[in-house]
């Protein structure tokens, strides 16, 4: 009898903790831009992906607490590979399930191979119009057939891809048409997790409004662009933790907080859309957020910064007493303003073009924006591929020195005359503006004005065509833009997702410049096939030396990210690709 | 024949200003009332010396350290390090340094691959008639200086100047609006009264701050956009008073005596009623710039003002939230007690105004 009640005792002791999140546990955050969807196909901001990462599940993910960041099996097995590198195997685990929905009609529904193909095919979809088809546009063996039958109609999802093979219901088969070292990083992105094809279909009109995944969490409630609440989805399948430290003492922490627990430990997640910096911080420090970026206005408050080398910081005692965590982390990001290469002002490969728009990349005070709006939590930028990036080489310097004198001589010897108003003309004759596109916050004019700084020394009129970001990227898409900025960040640890960006074929599309240049889309074919190494360093060498002597950018800055948590908050390690640590993070207050 | 009545012909004529004569009268008795317009007459004369060039020229000029604070109270400002370019330079060097990166292992574009290499060789020969001096920074301003160093004391009068003008030229390209709509609207009713009317119902059926951000986000930037948009906005006001009053006046006996010694419809309207009528103008005037000056401060903060090559009172609010994190007060406090100053003032004088030119007050 008394062993009995002991065993029975035991059983619930390991079964009730270990199962579930705990619903009463609620974890704050802020974004400080909206979402626009959560249709993995469709949506490519950094703020829907956020999301997304926690609703569906890719088949492979990353290791939460290897750097540098390691690929780890997710929902399938890690794949094996064929000898060429081109043909992989994918095994999915069996029992695990999509969250419920009306679409499944009350049945369980499990995940299989066929999801995944369904999933993958969306993206080669002429009507569904991804932002990611450059990842896979003509990757897959046979899916260009299937998406020239299709033409500007809907893919035919039931004829057989020889590419994207469903073997039997848990065995998917991936054959490229070239060897791509970079693919198995690619399927880890949250745009190509699972999505169930009955749901999708189900809601044909708003796919976007309607995510139903395997992952994490499911979304509870939604207020576009204010709110978003997340909660633990209760079919998930049971993840244990168990990540291996390294050296850092973060990683110990981490793991003394989670090892041997079930994720998610939070059972709601409530995520609110906070634009501006003042209002952000404050919530943070009054408690209604739980972790948080720090502001670049409140960094001088929050940390204390040594001016001799600003990267070498510590939290300000009086959060430090608080027993505030402090994390940082150098961003896998480029921050550039690029030209319109088609643009007849500024665009163009003539010399006097490339002068101008060397002038204007010489007058840019990178120095002095990284001091007084970065508040020293930024290094320039020299070279296409960031540091922490696969191809990145510390010793090339591809930004001009600041010279203005010396920009406003170039000018002059291409015949930039100064006209009777005090500024330059063409060396045609007509009259010379340019225009800058710019977003419309505080932050935005603060940048405005180092701009205006700028030209103002070159004697160049200079306009702001000032907009909302989505109505920017259109008209940047519709080749309407002359200069803008942009941030890009790893959307997987290897230089050619930087390099793409200067690729003749992605012009207008991830190519924001437009840049068309010969030679250098034939240097990153070639840098295609080979794997990342001493070869493929000296193309992107070369390719970089070509961006730099063309100048379609002007290199900005890489920042360097500071994170706060309250003090009750454990488990924190920030990643440099996943978006999101909410699964694993623990509040013991 | 003697007379102790004196003839008629001597009686002083009732003057044509006796209602404006009579106004300036109970204005100057109203002790507010006159305060007020000494101090909106002395922003005017500030802006006016802004407007031509007198004062507050180079408020664009970086003359002080970032955030220098008011001479003051030099000691309340945040006891922050202002990083500057030179130090972002220096630690760039020395991280290079300690990586091991050199400037002799630095790589990059060679002169051979530049196709400007002889150009850029050239232009920094050529570069020393482009050098400029740096005049030294100053530590401490009266009023401070914002990020970029410029003088809060310049900006703020700048600024003034700014919204004055848009406040009093919207005010007057709104009242213009309105007044020659409602005018015609009321003197002539019948159709023109209605379809001016449904086009009045159209402006006024959009909420102001909505149709406001709509006008503004489809121009461009400048004075002049800003002025423009806000008169599209507001001229509904003064178009229904006007109409009101014009209908009103139309069926006055001297309307008719004009129109029966053969005035034509335009003398009866704008030399005849118009000026019976020119009070209620000055009051809706005053209103009007008030708002305005208070829409282009909420136009500026949300990034739809004036551009950044120029300042106005909103433009400078727009900067405070981000300062205060900081615990830099002093531009949120000049410009929020000069904008204070003047809304109220002119408030004010809008009230006593109002009650001095009211022909029923005696």
């Amino acid at each position: 009898m008394n062993k009995h009640a002991l065993l029975a005792m035991l059983a619930a002791c390991t079964l009730l903790p270990a199962t579930a999140a705990d619903m009463n546990k609620v974890l704050h955050v802020a974004m400080n831009a909206p979402e626009t969807g959560f249709d993995p196909a469709k949506v490519s901001d950094l703020y829907s992906s956020a999301i997304n990462e926690n609703i569906y599940d890719p088949l492979v993910s990353y290791d939460y607490l290897a750097r540098p960041a390691k690929l780890v099996a997710n929902t399938s097995t890690l794949p094996s590979v064929s000898v060429d590198g081109k043909v992989y195997t994918f095994h999915i685990k069996p029992g695990i399930y999509f969250a419920d929905d009306a679409a499944f009609k009350g049945k369980k529904r499990e995940l299989t191979a066929a999801d995944y193909a369904y999933s993958i095919k969306r993206h080669l979809d002429p009507t569904v119009r991804s932002p990611w088809s450059f990842l896979v546009d003509g990757r897959f063996v046979g899916a260009d057939e299937l998406v020239k039958a299709a033409g500007k109609g809907a893919l035919n999802y039931d004829t057989p891809v020889e590419g994207i093979k469903v073997v039997d219901k848990y065995t998917l088969q991936l054959t490229l048409t070239e060897t791509n070292f970079n693919f198995l990083s690619i399927l880890a992105m949250p745009a190509f997790g699972a999505v169930a094809r009955e749901v999708i279909e189900a809601n044909r009109d708003n796919t976007n409004a309607h995510p139903v995944g395997t992952g994490p969490y499911l979304l509870k409630e939604w207020k576009p662009g204010s709110k978003i609440v997340l909660e633990a989805n209760p079919g998930y399948r049971k993840v244990v933790f168990d990540s291996v430290p390294g050296n850092d003492p973060v990683d110990r922490a981490v793991v003394k907080a989670l090892q041997g627990k079930t994720l998610p430990r939070v059972g709601r997640v409530e995520v609110a859309i906070i634009e501006e910096e003042q209002p952000l911080w404050l919530s943070f420090l009054n408690r209604q957020l739980d972790v948080s970026g720090i502001p670049q206005a409140a960094l001088q408050d929050a940390l204390v910064i040594n001016p001799k080398n600003p990267l070498d910081v510590k939290l300000a005692d009086k959060y430090a007493r608080q027993g505030m965590q402090l994390q940082r982390q150098q961003m896998p990001e480029v921050n550039f303003h690029f030209f319109n290469m088609q643009d007849p002002v500024v665009g163009g490969d003539s010399k006097d073009k490339i002068a101008l728009r060397r002038a204007i990349a010489m007058a840019f005070p990178v120095n002095e924006t990284i001091a007084a709006i970065r508040r020293g939590q930024a290094v320039p930028m020299n070279y296409i591929v960031p540091a922490g990036v696969a191809g990145h080489n510390p010793a090339f310097r591809g930004a001009p020195k600041y010279d203005p004198a010396a920009a406003n001589a170039l000018l002059d010897r291409f015949g930039y005359r100064i006209g009777e108003d005090g500024y330059r003309i063409r060396p045609d004759g007509k009259p010379l503006a340019v225009e800058l596109a710019s977003g419309t916050t505080a932050l935005n004019k603060q940048w405005n004005e180092y701009w205006q700084q700028a030209f103002d020394k070159l004697k160049i009129h200079l306009n702001f065509k000032l907009g909302k970001w989505n109505e920017l990227a259109k008209a940047n898409q519709q080749g309407k833009l002359q200069m803008w900025g942009m941030a890009w960040g790893a959307d997987y640890p290897d230089g050619e997702n930087f390099m793409q960006l200067l690729y003749s074929k992605n012009a207008g599309d991830s190519n924001a410049a437009d840049f068309k240049n010969a030679d250098y889309d034939r240097l990153f074919e070639a840098s295609l096939k080979l794997p990342d190494g001493p070869e493929r360093n000296k193309l992107y060498d070369a390719m970089n030396k070509i961006v730099v002597a063309q100048q379609p950018w002007i290199f900005g800055d890489i920042r360097v990210r500071s994170t706060l948590a309250q003090p009750y908050v454990k488990g924190l390690k920030l990643h440099p690709l996943l978006n999101t640590s909410w699964r694993y993070l623990d509040l013991q207050k | 024949m003697p007379s102790s009545n004196p003839l008629p012909l001597t009686v002083a004529p009732p003057s044509h200003n006796s209602l404006a004569r009579q106004g300036w009268r109970r204005l100057r008795r109203d002790r507010i009332g006159f305060g007020s317009l000494c101090i909106v007459a002395l922003y005017l004369l500030l802006a006016m010396a802004a407007w031509s060039g007198l004062l507050a020229r180079h408020w664009q000029d970086e003359v002080a350290k970032p955030f220098a604070p008011p001479t003051l109270f030099a000691n309340l400002g945040p006891q922050h390090v202002e990083l500057n370019a030179a130090d972002i330079d220096a630690a760039n060097q020395r991280r290079r340094a300690a990586a091991g990166s050199d400037s002799s292992a630095a790589t990059g574009l060679d002169a051979s691959e530049d196709p400007l290499a002889a150009d850029m060789a050239a232009a920094q020969q050529q570069a020393a008639q482009y050098h400029s001096e740096e005049a030294p920074k100053a530590d401490t301003l009266p009023l401070g200086a914002d990020q970029r160093g410029r003088d809060i004391r310049q900006k703020v009068l700048q600024g003034t100047a700014t919204s004055l003008l848009v406040g009093l030229s919207g005010a007057l390209l709104a009242l213009t609006i309105g007044t020659v709509l409602g005018a015609l609207s009321g003197y002539f009713g019948g159709l023109l009264d209605d379809l001016l009317m449904w086009g009045y119902s159209v402006f006024t059926s959009v909420p102001d701050m909505l149709l406001l951000l709509a006008f503004a986000a489809v121009s461009g930037r400048g004075i002049g956009t800003v002025v423009v948009v806000m008169a599209l906005t507001s001229w509904t006001g003064s178009y229904r008073l006007m109409r009101a009053e014009f209908l009103k006046h139309k069926s006055r006996e001297y309307v008719r005596a004009a129109d029966a010694i053969g005035a034509s419809h335009g003398r009866r309207m704008f030399h005849h009623i118009l000026p019976n009528v020119s009070h209620l103008l000055l009051v809706q005037f005053s209103m009007l710039t008030v708002a305005l000056i208070k829409y282009e401060a909420i136009l500026s903060f949300l990034g739809f003002g004036v551009g950044i090559t120029q300042v106005s009172l909103g433009a400078m609010l727009a900067e405070a939230p981000a300062e205060l994190l900081q615990g830099y007060w002093w531009q949120m406090l000049t410009v929020t007690v000069v904008m204070s100053v003047l809304v109220t003032a002119f408030s004010l004088l809008t009230d006593s105004l109002r009650d001095a030119l009211d022909p029923k007050v005696k």
